[in-house]
C-alpha cells in the first residue's frame, strides 16, 4: 500500500511540475494579492490535483482491492466536485446555486454501501434510516464549499486538511478500526503534493475546482468511515469562518460582488477592514487588533486547526458512544 | 519565543470562539440526549416517524440558534476590536 502510494504520489508530482511551464505559457496565472512583491502562481492547480487524486486511490485499489467499491466512491466525488468547480471557475456560479450544485458529488458516495447509522458522543447510536441520506448531500455541499471559502491563503487549505486527516487516522486507532486510515492515506499522499506546490510563496493554488474538490472529498472519507461527526468538530476554524461570512454579509454573496474586502493589505501586511460592510472573516478577527503578514496567520490558522483537532478526538474518545 | 509571537490576543480570541464552538455542539447533544423523547420499540411506525422528524426539526433549530449566538460573540469581538468605543 504504501508503495503504491509513494509511487502514484510520485507521479502526480510530475504532473504538477510538467504542467507548469505549460500553464504559465498560457496565461493560467493569477497574482497573490497578499505579498508585498507581484507573485504570480497558477490558478488551475485543481487540474494536477485530481490528476494526483485518482492516481493515488487507483493504487490504492489495486493495492487494497477490497476497497476498491469505497476508492471509486470516492474517485467519482473528486470529478463531479471538480467539474462543478471548474464550471465556477470559467463561467462562475452564483453563491445560493453553489450550495445546491455542490449536493451533487454526494451522489458518488451512493455507489458504496453507507451505514445509516451513525454514532454521536453523548447521544450514541442514532438510527438515520431516511434523514441519513438526505443529510448526505447538505453535508457534502456544507464541507466543499466551506472548504472553498478558508482557501484564502498559501497552504491552508492542504496543510489544515492533513492534520484532520492525521486526528482521523488516529482517532481509527484508538477504535481500533482500519477503514477510516485506508481511506485517510491516498488524500494525505495527494495533499502532501499539493501541499509542497501550494505552501508559502504558492506555486499553485487551487482554483474553485480544487478547492471544493478537497473540501468533497474530506466529507466523504468522512461518511464512508463513519467519523461525520469528528469532522464537524475538526472543522470548527472553517465553521466559524464560513458562518461569520454568510452571516455578515447575510446571505451567500460571491468574493467578487462583496462591497468591501474583509482585509486590506497594505507593504506585505494585512489589516482588518473597518469598514462595517466588509464581512467577517477568520483572518480579520485575527487581525482585528494588529495587522499581521500572511506567514504569521497561516501558522495561527493551522494551530487552530490542531486545537480543534485535539478538541475532536478528545470528545470521540472521552464521550464517544 | 516563537509561541508568544503565535499567541497573540487576536489568536487567543479566535481561539475561545473555537472552544465557544465546541461548548456549543456538545450543548446541542446533551439537548437531542436528555430532552427529547426516546423512540420506543413497540410504538406504531406513524408515531415513530412523527418523532423522528421532531428530533430532526428540534436539534437543527437548536444548532442553528445556537449558530446564532455564535456568530454573535464573534461579531461583537469584531467590532468592539476593531472600532474601539
Amino acid at each position: 500500500m504504501l508503495l503504491s502510494q509513494i509511487a502514484a504520489s510520485t507521479l502526480g508530482f510530475l504532473a504538477f511540475r510538467h504542467l507548469e511551464p505549460r500553464f504559465k505559457a498560457i496565461g493560467l496565472t493569477g497574482i497573490d494579492v497578499h505579498k508585498n512583491w507581484d507573485h504570480v502562481a497558477i490558478e488551475f492547480g485543481g487540474i494536477p490535483l485530481l490528476l494526483t487524486l485518482v492516481a493515488c486511490y487507483a493504487a490504492a485499489a489495486i493495492a487494497a482491492s477490497c476497497m476498491s467499491r469505497f476508492y471509486l466512491a470516492i474517485m467519482l466525488v473528486a470529478v463531479l466536485s471538480f467539474t462543478l468547480g471548474m464550471l465556477d471557475d470559467v463561467a462562475g456560479i452564483s453563491g445560493p446555486v453553489k450550495g445546491v450544485v455542490f449536493t451533487l458529488p454526494s451522489v458518488g458516495l451512493f455507489t458504496a454501501e453507507l451505514n445509516p447509522y451513525p454514532r454521536l458522543p453523548i447521544v450514541g447510536m442514532t438510527r438515520l434510516t431516511i434523514f441519513y441520506f438526505i443529510i448526505i448531500p447538505i453535508y457534502v455541499s456544507v464541507v466543499a464549499n466551506s472548504a472553498n471559502m478558508i482557501d484564502v491563503m498559501n497552504g491552508v487549505l492542504p496543510s489544515t486538511c492533513i492534520i484532520m486527516l492525521l486526528g482521523g487516522i488516529l482517532l481509527a486507532y484508538f477504535k481500533g478500526s482500519t477503514k477510516p486510515i485506508l481511506l485517510s492515506v491516498p488524500m494525505l499522499f495527494t495533499l502532501a503534493v499539493y501541499l509542497y506546490y501550494n505552501w508559502f510563496p504558492a506555486k499553485y493554488f487551487a482554483g474553485n475546482c480544487g478547492s471544493h474538490m478537497i473540501g468533497a472529498v474530506m466529507a466523504g472519507i468522512a461518511i464512508l468511515s463513519g467519523l461525520e461527526f469528528y469532522l464537524v468538530m475538526a472543522m470548527l476554524p472553517y465553521v466559524l469562518n464560513s458562518f461569520s461570512y454568510l452571516t455578515s454579509v447575510k446571505g451567500f454573496l460571491e468574493r467578487t460582488r462583496l462591497e468591501a474586502r474583509p482585509v486590506i493589505v497594505r507593504s506585505g501586511l494585512i489589516y482588518a477592514n473597518k469598514d462595517p460592510r466588509a464581512p467577517i472573516t477568520l483572518v480579520g478577527l485575527l487581525t482585528s487588533t494588529s495587522p499581521k503578514d500572511e506567514k504569521l496567520l497561516i501558522r495561527q490558522i493551522v494551530l487552530l486547526s490542531v486545537f480543534s483537532t485535539v478538541l475532536s478526538i478528545a470528545t470521540e474518545v472521552l464521550l464517544g458512544a | 519565543m516563537v509561541l508568544n509571537h503565535l499567541l497573540d490576543s487576536d489568536f487567543i480570541r479566535a481561539l475561545l470562539l473555537v472552544v465557544y464552538g465546541w461548548a456549543l455542539v456538545i450543548a446541542a447533544l446533551l439537548v437531542i440526549k436528555f430532552l427529547i423523547i426516546p423512540i420506543k420499540p413497540g410504538r406504531s411506525l406513524l408515531i415513530m416517524y412523527i418523532v423522528g422528524i421532531a428530533k430532526v426539526v428540534v436539534s437543527t433549530a437548536i444548532l442553528l440558534a445556537m449558530l446564532y449566538v455564535w456568530y454573535l460573540l464573534s461579531k461583537r469581538i469584531y467590532f468592539k476590536r476593531i472600532i474601539p468605543a
